[in-house]
């Protein structure tokens, strides 16, 4: 029995689907308020764009926000909460930032 | 009293308060091995059992620290102190504080209380002899109005140890 | 002495003989004037010898035996026809029901009964009485005659005349009261019940007549004596007529009351005519009351009571030439409701007495709509809003009777018996529940009945599973999901948020502890006493504001379960969306925001901040990709043009779980998925997405050689059907391996497609194995009707669905997993630990994603499932660890 060549069609006129997003992180939380990465840090409302991550060189990451409190609260040299090497922000968070500024709306 | 000389205390932040208890939860379901959180409603001060590990100079000993934690907290480091009797070790003067470089400058918001106590741990199973720092009298002495050894300018006497 | 003693017994003994003879001519002939002149000397002689008072005695004595045994047997035998034998003989406690009934009777058995019997019987016993009156006067005439020998001064007579009168009156109506059958009070009730008919008939007839012509002049009238008067109540429709007191009808009524009267049955004939007004009153509440509560009747009860009874009133006291006075006893202390400037139209000054009269009237009749409503309250509010005017009326009877209690009981007792049961379903529980907190909150503003009534139907919906659910839905839901459309409460509940929301911007209050004050302070300014009933256990609370929502959350016991549900219920619908169309979600939300506060909404706001931003990174990212050349588009089935996908990107962390299944949709979906997350991920590095497969909604068209079909399916659905583009028959196992999801679910899901006729199931050679074939013929006689239309079979609600999100009980129990370990370190340290010690710690301690947010219940219930897993004992409500 040859299964037969269907004369039916299927159009598809819209599919809707579901996803979730996640940062793409080594870590689920962030080392410094515990919280998760696709979460969003304690000071924030929304997570996402509002509350974005960020990479140091020695590519730990941390919500933007937390990094940057420590960072302001050292008055030497900051280093890395993870690996206490010297912190610098990764170089492509630049790249990033700049096609942030393409979508609309947001801090 | 030791216990009494606790940084005048300003009520934990919002942050301060979801990390520490992110670090119960974490601490209940997962304790460092030899340590016991004694159960207090009291989230700014924590105290933990110390048990000696074997095969070390403190083996089958018990000792309490004290952890208190700033506002900012994890921005700051907490301050943790022995409670009487303090341990007898080089790095501990017997008025509780601790020569620990990871309480002080070395602190990073990435630590957590588990991980201070694991350090303390460590510190006081690699002892050699159970003797109290040269310079503790000269520094308890110093210490007698109550100060915080977080105001104390730490030299660190030895890595190894 | 002994001779004179001698002369006069003979004298004395002649004299009565004489004076015994004259009284029974006088008693039994029919005026004899001649008769009174005998009596005279006979009279005098007797007086002489002291013997006044014995004549007198045996007069009346005379008058009384004739009267009984001639005048009153006759008269009552004329009623002897009204007297049925049971009413005679039955026990006193059915008397009254029997008694009832038997006046029923008589109006129906004896229709043509007139009131000539009564007339006539009257007439004549009264004509008798004057007669015997007349002959009392006789017998003062021969005693004033002799009298005035002696004597000139006539206040002797006076106080004689008066004397006898009186013996004689108090004869009469001994005699008669005496003898009085027990139907006769009955005969006078229906009598007048039957009289106030007639007259009631003829004002209702009157007003009909009278409105139109003279509306002017009434109107003018009106307006002159409430100005006058000061009039507070609203003067009726029949105001304007005034009864006549020369009305024929009056007077023949009045007549008879009369000469009942002077029979002595003043208070029997009051009772009699107030009994009959009170039944008619009765009726009259019945009957415009009756099952009718969408217009007011109060107000047109108290305007028959003016119209009617209180004009017959008047126009009988105005007759009978007095005002009655009640208690005169107490005539020292006008009553303080005299004063009040009630309006009698046509009665210029009314009587103290019509002013009793009216007040008792309108206290039986709030008392009788009263009883009638409560009676039926539950109907009523079944019926709200559209009752509201029974409500209302229901309010003023109340306020006047103050028998709150009764509503209470009595509707207690109906909502146990035809709602709190198990066949009727938690949402017309709910509606109804609503509906009576809405109503209730009318009658009694402060709560207090409701408190008490609300206290059931809340005890019994916790009882109930779905509550929470059901609530939601009748918040979030127009419809409120009651698809016996019984009502729109849901809608109501939503405008309860609505008012809500206009209530809290009115008060222009930033803080919340602000608004708290002003809300004391506002409610503090409104105080009012709790009524009497109120059980003082329950009124500590004393200032509740009636909050319908907040009523709600007490019936679930905390505001943070009810949020979860909704949150639940707000995925399930936004992960179903097929476009990006929230606003009615985001209303809801902002409306609740507003009562819940906003931390606590906080993640359901951002579930549909994800639907705002999914929008328009959608947009974006179909803008940034350049759109396939036509060519492309046809070269086959394998690209398909992205135009066609949209996507909802979810914060997961912030929604419930979802339920996640592998699917492997068709190849050029998937195509089309990653084409998707490749841009996504320039656009938004370093974020990546991770595709739910399972999730979402995809409208296709099924092509066939002579048909077309749309349809909206889940995207299992739409990939199960795309096999069989290429092949028309699967075994489900084959075609399960294809999908990549288990046999048992593709079975459940195929089943769509069976249900709309598009495949058809048969048994394979092995029995658990089902082939599908496709359907292509339409000319298929079993699938007549099915595809008469192009475009049917739209997915519509949610049973053709697999739920997309996890319950909240499996999250619930999910949730608690988390705190196991916590509530194992403290019993640890404690050895043993109450519930609400365990309770407390977490709450001290789980602040911080995810909060611990349970109740005590739950906690309660996760605990003891730890006991039955042997994790935990507890003994004497401690909780330990299991050794």
């Amino acid at each position: 029995m040859f299964p037969s060549r269907s004369k039916m069609k299927v159009k598809i006129l819209n599919w809707h689907a579901v996803a979730s997003w996640t940062w793409d992180a080594q870590d689920e939380t962030c080392g410094i308020c515990r919280m998760a990465f696709d979460g969003c840090c304690p000071d924030c409302k929304y997570p996402g764009d509002d509350c974005p991550l960020i990479w140091g060189a020695c590519n730990h990451s941390f919500h933007l926000h937390c990094i940057l409190k420590w960072v302001n609260s050292q008055t030497s040299q900051p280093h890395c909460p993870m690996c206490r090497r010297e912190w610098q922000f990764k170089a492509w968070e630049q790249r990033r930032r700049g096609f942030q500024l393409e979508t609309p709306g947001q801090c | 009293m030791t216990s009494s000389s606790a940084p005048s205390r300003k009520a934990l932040s919002k942050i301060a308060c979801n990390r520490l208890q992110k670090e119960l939860v974490e601490w209940q379901v997962n304790p460092p091995a030899g340590f016991k959180h004694k159960v207090s409603d009291n989230l700014q001060r924590w105290v933990i059992e110390v048990n000696g590990a074997q095969g070390t100079l403190y083996a089958n000993e018990t000792y309490q620290l004290q952890v208190d934690f700033p506002e900012h907290y994890p921005m700051e480091a907490p301050q943790v102190i022995f409670l009487n009797p303090a341990p007898l070790h080089p790095h501990i003067y017997s008025n509780g504080h601790i020569c620990l470089d990871i309480l002080y400058d070395s602190w990073s918001p990435a630590m957590t209380v588990s991980s201070v106590c694991i350090s303390i741990l460590s510190m006081l199973s690699s002892s050699t002899a159970k003797q109290r720092p040269a310079d503790n009298d000269r520094y308890v002495k110093n210490c007698r109005n109550g100060r915080s050894p977080k105001e104390t300018r730490w030299w660190f006497h030895d890595d190894k140890v | 002495m002994d001779s004179l003693a001698e002369e006069s017994f003979g004298e004395i003994l002649e004299n009565w003989g004489g004076f015994v003879a004259c009284t029974e001519t006088l008693l039994k002939g029919k005026g004899d004037p001649s008769v009174g002149s005998q009596l005279v000397p006979l009279v005098a002689t007797l007086c002489v010898h002291g013997l006044g008072s014995l004549a007198q005695d045996h007069f009346l004595q005379s008058l009384a035996e004739t009267f009984k045994t001639n005048v009153v047997s006759k008269f009552w035998q004329q009623f002897h026809a009204y007297r049925d034998g049971p009413r005679l003989n039955v026990h006193e406690d059915w008397r009254e029901e029997v008694l009832n009934k038997s006046v029923e009777e008589m109006w129906t058995d004896h229709e043509d009964w007139h009131e000539e019997v009564l007339n006539k019987s009257l007439d004549e016993i009264c004509t008798e009485r004057s007669y015997m009156e007349k002959c009392v006067l006789v017998l003062v005439h021969a005693l004033q005659s002799y009298d005035e020998g002696i004597t000139k001064g006539n206040i002797e007579f006076q106080h004689l005349h008066s004397h006898l009168i009186s013996r004689f009156q108090l004869m009469v109506s001994s005699v008669l009261l005496t003898t009085l059958p027990l139907h006769f009070p009955e005969v006078l009730r229906l009598y007048f019940r039957k009289k106030l008919e007639e007259l009631s008939t003829i004002i209702a007839g009157e007003y009909e007549d009278g409105c139109e012509s003279q509306i002017d002049d009434h109107y003018f009238n009106q307006q002159t004596k409430r100005s006058h008067l000061g009039d507070m109540d609203t003067i009726g429709t029949y105001s304007a007529i005034a009864i006549s007191n020369d009305n024929s009808l009056v007077k023949s009524i009045g007549k008879v009351v009369r000469e009942l009267r002077s029979l002595g049955f003043t208070s029997l004939t009051e009772d009699a005519y107030a009994s009959a007004i009170f039944l008619l009153l009765k009726n009259k509440v019945h009957s415009l009351a009756g099952d009718e509560y969408r217009s007011p009747v109060l107000q047109s009860i108290k305007d028959w009571i003016q119209a009617v009874p209180l004009q017959f009133l008047n126009a009988l006291l105005v007759y009978l030439g007095e005002s009655i006075d009640y208690d005169s006893s107490a005539s020292g202390l006008k009553s303080p409701l005299a004063s009040c400037p009630f309006s009698y139209p046509g009665i210029d000054t009314p009587s103290e007495g019509l002013v009793r009269w009216q007040l008792r009237l309108e206290y039986f009749a709030y008392e009788t709509l009263q009883d009638l409503r409560i009676g039926k309250l539950f109907e009523i509010i079944v019926d709200y809003p559209d009752s509201s005017p029974a409500i209302e009326d229901l309010k003023k009877c109340l306020e006047h009777t103050g028998q709150h209690s009764k509503l209470v009981e009595s509707f207690v007792s109906s909502l146990r018996y035809r709602l709190l049961t198990a066949g009727a379903s938690t949402n017309d529980i709910l509606h109804q529940y609503v509906s009576t907190i809405k109503a209730l909150r009318t009658i009694d503003p402060a709560g207090v009945f409701l408190e008490a009534v609300g206290e059931h139907i809340r005890d019994y919906l916790r009882g109930r599973k779905d509550t929470i659910k059901c609530i939601v839905t009748m918040l979030t839901d127009g419809t409120g999901g009651n698809s016996s459309g019984a009502g729109n409460s849901g809608e109501s509940l939503l405008e309860e948020l609505t008012r809500d929301a206009e209530n809290q911007e009115n008060a222009d209050c930033d803080e919340d502890i602000n608004s708290d004050e002003k809300q004391a302070w506002l409610s503090a300014e409104r105080w009012e006493p709790d009524p009497v009933e109120v059980d003082p256990s329950k009124c500590g609370r004393s200032r509740r504001k009636i909050d319908i929502l907040a009523m709600m959350v007490s019936i679930i016991g905390s505001k943070d379960q009810l949020v979860n549900e909704y949150r639940v219920m707000l995925a399930e619908k936004l992960l179903n969306k097929s476009d990006y169309d929230i606003d009615s979600e985001i209303r809801t939300l902002e409306l609740l925001k507003i009562h819940f506060g906003e931390s606590s909404m906080q993640r359901c706001e951002i579930m549909t901040n994800d639907l705002i931003h999914s929008k328009r990174t959608n947009a974006s990212i179909k803008a940034s990709i350049p759109q396939p050349s036509l060519e492309g588009a046809d070269q086959g089935k394998t690209n398909l043009p992205l135009n066609i996908l949209d996507v909802t990107i979810i914060s997961s962390n912030f929604w419930p779980p979802i339920q996640e299944e592998t699917v492997n949709v068709p190849s050029s979906v998937d195509q089309l998925l990653s084409d998707y997350s490749k841009r996504f991920h320039e656009i938004k590095t370093p974020r990546k997405l991770l595709w739910k497969k399972n999730l979402g909604t995809v409208k296709l068209e099924l092509q066939f050689e002579d048909r077309t079909i749309q349809f909206t399916v889940t995207p299992v659905h739409a990939t199960i059907i795309m096999q069989f583009q290429e092949q028309t028959s699967w075994t489900s196992t084959n075609l399960a391996a294809a999908i990549g999801i288990p046999v048992d679910l593709l079975n459940r899901r195929i089943n769509f497609w069976v249900c709309k006729g598009i495949l058809a199931e048969s048994v394979g050679k092995d029995s658990n194995d089902h082939v599908f074939t496709l359907v292509e013929d339409m000319m298929d006689p079993n699938r007549n009707g099915l595809t008469s239309s192009g475009y049917e079979g739209l997915i519509t609600a949610d049973e053709e669905r697999e739920r997309s999100v996890a319950s909240v009980e499996e999250q619930l129990r999910k949730e608690m997993t988390i705190y196991e370990k916590f509530i194992e370190g403290m019993l640890t340290n404690f050895g043993s630990l109450s519930l609400d010690r365990i309770h407390n710690s977490l709450k001290m301690f789980c602040l911080a994603e995810p909060p611990y947010d349970k109740s005590l219940q739950q906690l309660q219930s996760f605990l003891s499932s730890l006991v039955s897993e042997e994790k935990l004992e507890m003994r004497d409500g401690m909780y330990f660890l299991k050794k």
